[in-house]
Formats: C-alpha cells, sequence, structure tokens
C-alpha cells in the first residue's frame, strides 16, 4: 500500500529481493476491502477466489505458530462443500472515499491538498494508521526515508497526533 | 463491511511495479498469499 506509486516501492522490493509479483495498492482499495487499519497482513485466497485466512496486523513469519497456521491453510485442499459465501457489496465508507480523493491530488502533485484530505480522513477513521502514516510519510519523507525515525513516530502518536 | 474467511475476493486490479494493471482475478486456479505492507 502505497500512494507515492512503483518508485517509492521499488527500492524495497529489491532489497527483499522479491521473487514474487509485487502489486501497488495507492488508493488503499485493499484495506477498505478486508478491514484493515495497519500493515502487515496476510491472506490466503483459494483456487476458486474465496478467503480461506485472514490474520490482520499482526503477522509475523518469525512466530512458529503463525508460520504453522499459515502452511495448514497453505496444504489443505477445500471440501467441495466449502463454496463462497455471498459478499455483500457495499460502497467504500466516507473516509475511505476521502482517502482516495487525497491520492488524486498527491498525483496531480498538489501536495498540500492531498495532505489536508488525509487528515479530515484521519479525523473520520481516528484508529486508522494507514491514513495517518500514508499522510505523515508525504508530509515528513526524511522521518521514513531512508529509514524509520519510530522515535518521531512515538513522539506524535504520544501527543495524540 | 469487510471481507470474512469464505467470501470471495471481489475483482480488484491494481498496477505492478513497472505501472502495468494486474487483476487479482489472473490468480484463480491457483492459491495465493496475500501480504500486504509499506514503505512507511
Amino acid at each position: 500500500m502505497d500512494a507515492q506509486g512503483p518508485e517509492r516501492v521499488k527500492p524495497y522490493a529489491i532489497e527483499a529481493k522479491a521473487s514474487y509479483p509485487v502489486l501497488v495498492d495507492q488508493d488503499n482499495v485493499l484495506g477498505a476491502l478486508f478491514g484493515f487499519k495497519a500493515i502487515p497482513n496476510v491472506f490466503v485466497v483459494d483456487e476458486q477466489g474465496v478467503v480461506r485466512y485472514k490474520r490482520l496486523s499482526t503477522f509475523t513469519i518469525k512466530k512458529p505458530e503463525i508460520r504453522d497456521e499459515l502452511l495448514d491453510v497453505l496444504t489443505r485442499s477445500a471440501a467441495p462443500e466449502e463454496g463462497a459465501a455471498p459478499l455483500v457489496a457495499t460502497a467504500p465508507n466516507e473516509a475511505a472515499r476521502i482517502f482516495a480523493a487525497g491520492v488524486r491530488q498527491y498525483q496531480a502533485g498538489r501536495v498540500a491538498e492531498a495532505i489536508a484530505l488525509w487528515h479530515q480522513a484521519r479525523q473520520l477513521d481516528p484508529d486508522n494508521f494507514i491514513v495517518r502514516k500514508q499522510m505523515w510519510a508525504v508530509g515528513n519523507p526524511d522521518k521514513f526515508y531512508p529509514r524509520i525515525d519510530f522515535d518521531w513516530q512515538k513522539e506524535r502518536l504520544d501527543r495524540g497526533e | 463491511m469487510a471481507i470474512e474467511v469464505g467470501q470471495c475476493v471481489p475483482e480488484v486490479v491494481l498496477s505492478d511495479l513497472a505501472g502495468r494493471p494486474v487483476a487479482l482475478d489472473a490468480y484463480r486456479g491457483r492459491k495465493v498469499i496475500l501480504f500486504t505492507w509499506a514503505s512507511w
């Protein structure tokens, strides 16, 4: 997820020696769809396009029990009766809509307008760390690139920002 | 209303690192691990 697009993402994919497809979700479409408000998250989608596993915000391959959980889902084959439950389509919520409008502004080079919209989205969805961190990263690139300054973030969170 | 386990992922199209559109549907028939991360 990054409103800043592929150029911002590429160095990280190279550093991670990613041997898998890397897609850039500039509008946070997946966050709105899957209901996550922070990263990282992991989902397993089966051969029929049905979600079989979801772990929000707390995924780490380093924890043996989480790794085993994931391996178990990957090796299990879906029983034929396990069809897809119908998905009720819902309109994106107001905060997600405003966040995406901010991305449009950012892409058009209007950074101040983008940050103002993201600030609105953050107020509507105060526990959404995707909105907040994207806004911080664009407004304060020196605190995120090339390395994240976590002390700086902690100070802002302590101030309720 | 978020997608839960047991529900089908709707059509989603995202760009790859070269800016080419990729539909998640393109992976139908294969198991997919979807890992979401960010630079920040």
